[in-house]
């Protein structure tokens, strides 16, 4: 949620007094994981959100489904759904590398999004896995 | 600790940080090139160990943190060599946008010091190719994105290498 709150900080606190965390270390720590180019990226009234269209959408989906998760309790018991996720996200990828068609952020985000929230489902069943593990024996490999 | 456990961290970790110094791959690879190296080195364990077993969450885990802090520590050297020689990177190149910005502000004392503490880095790194704080913010930030990642990676990518799911 807060490292939401950090991709969406140029819209959520443009009202509050700019500060150089926001300004300048911000942008540095999204730089480390992605490109953050403005052309691959949604503006909201004028202000470039930190991360690109793909990346927006998995944390916005990893943030979406970890809370409905939370809520719902899902319980994933296949891997296709997973490489289906990668398999969209990979084809929207080559597909506008290699030009069949230019690149949309809204495809970009959505492929994200689908992979954000697939994921997400995923790496709770191995936190819930790991307490398990803890709970049956200290030293399983 | 085994080298079995290791050395696949060690090999999948150079090998992202090589590829994150490379122009154009961040932007296709974007964020998932560190969990892919920890996929990477989830497999190579895994043939490492000879027999079927599942991967535990714990080891999985484990994998993703070594590979993470490998990554980190190696992007950090690279970006520390390349600099050296070339006696600029993206944060002097930049410099200027970012010190336009912080003017347009208005931040007042406390963008005044930024600025001078920023000026001075990329002075350092202009004139003698290096500069302390600014190799110590790299390997700082580079140490906690890319161990978050890791951790993450080796999650996901225990789901596609156990070939028994037992999620």
């Amino acid at each position: 949620m807060i490292w939401c709150a950090g991709i969406f900080s140029p819209v959520l606190f443009r009202t509050a007094q700019s500060n150089l965390f926001s300004d300048l270390y911000l942008p540095r720590i999204y730089s480390l994981v992605c490109h953050r180019d403005a052309l691959k990226s949604f503006f909201i009234e004028g202000n470039k959100l930190e991360v690109c269209a793909r990346c927006t959408g998995i944390y916005a989906g990893a943030l979406i489904f970890s809370i409905v998760a939370l809520v719902r309790g899902f319980r994933m018991r296949t891997k296709k759904l997973l490489y289906a996720a990668i398999v969209l996200m990979a084809a929207d990828v080559f597909s506008y590398s290699v030009g069949i068609y230019g690149y949309s952020k809204w495809i970009a985000f959505i492929t994200g999004l689908i992979l954000g929230s697939v994921s997400i489902l995923y790496i709770f069943a191995g936190i819930e896995e790991y307490f398990s593990e803890l709970k049956m024996s200290p030293d399983v490999q | 600790m085994s080298s079995k456990f290791y050395l696949p961290s060690l090999v999948a970790g150079f090998g992202a940080a090589a590829l994150s110094t490379v122009p154009g791959v961040k932007a296709v690879g974007c964020c998932i090139v560190v969990p892919l190296a920890v996929f990477t080195a989830l497999l190579l364990f895994r043939k490492s160990l000879n027999d079927n077993q599942n991967l535990s969450v714990k080891t999985s885990i484990s994998i993703g943190l070594l590979t993470g802090l490998f990554a980190a520590l190696f992007s950090t050297f690279f970006e520390f060599i390349i600099t050296l020689f070339t006696h600029s990177n993206d944060f002097v190149q930049t410099l200027p946008q970012t010190v336009q910005v912080l003017d347009d502000l208005k931040l007042g004392e406390a963008a005044k010091q930024t600025v001078s503490l920023m000026n001075s880095m990329a002075n350092q790194i202009t004139s003698t190719g290096f500069s302390l704080l600014y190799t110590v913010f790299v390997l700082f930030s580079n140490l906690v994105v890319d161990s978050i990642f890791g951790m993450v990676g080796g999650l996901l990518g225990r789901v596609i290498v156990n070939r028994r799911t037992n999620i």
